[in-house]
């Protein structure tokens, strides 16, 4: 698609090499993330790979990329679902990000896949309140660098 | 009527540094908040004045003068 077609504001889903780096750049202007970028490089290549997962962008008027998303399909003991492994907006675009979820959930219904997942270490209140999402469970993290596990006695 | 004083006072309590807060301050270029940010904020705003705010009114709000005369208008 050239850039003078593309629409303001409007979600597209892309495999272009030269927005896949934008996208990936955006990831330096998360705020609190503990993604690191060289692992997202990886996945990233193999979701477009094995297409297994989506990158969604959109532009504002001059161009320039305002929002993107990283999705992923994974199967746990559930069944499917849909994983949001990295999600950008800017911050002068309110709404944006709404746009997004809504293209996602979209897509899932197209798919026949029921759930959505994310993990985030920030705004959790503000992401069940956007879109009536509910905590699932907790992650638990072990770091095996640091020496022993307590003895019980 | 909530006061300018008390919405000065959540933005403060709210960003948790010592940054100078006036009239003039923006919320994204000088306070550094992304569209979750501005959610949180409006949540704490609509806890504290008791009403639901629309997510496209607190989308147009760019400054600290904007929330107090959005505020002080409901």
């Amino acid at each position: 698609m050239k850039k003078e077609d593309i629409k303001a504001d409007t979600i597209y889903y892309t495999t272009n090499f030269d927005v896949l780096k934008e996208v990936v750049s955006k990831t330096d202007e998360v705020k609190h993330t503990d993604m690191l970028k060289s692992e997202f490089i990886v996945r990233l290549g193999r979701y477009i790979t094995n297409k297994s997962g989506l990158v969604l962008v959109s532009f504002g008027e001059d161009k320039k990329l305002n929002g993107c998303a990283v999705v992923s399909r994974h199967i746990d003991r559930i069944g499917e679902y849909v994983w949001i492994d990295f999600r950008w907006s800017d911050p002068h675009c309110g709404g944006l990000m709404r746009k997004f979820y809504e293209e996602i959930m979209a897509n899932c219904r197209a798919r026949g896949i029921k759930r959505i997942q994310g993990r985030t270490n920030r705004g959790f209140k503000a992401i069940k309140n956007l879109y009536e999402a509910y905590e699932v469970g907790r992650i638990f993290e072990i770091d095996v660098t640091k020496g022993t596990m307590k003895d019980d006695n | 009527m909530i006061t300018e004083e008390r919405i000065m006072e959540i933005i403060h309590e709210w960003l948790m540094n010592d940054k100078e807060i006036n009239k003039e301050s923006n919320l994204i270029n000088d306070f550094m908040m992304d569209s979750l940010d501005m959610i949180e904020l409006k949540m704490i705003f609509e806890e504290e004045v008791g009403m639901k705010i629309p997510e496209e009114d607190f989308y147009e709000i760019e400054t600290v003068g904007d929330i107090i005369s959005y505020l002080q208008r409901k």
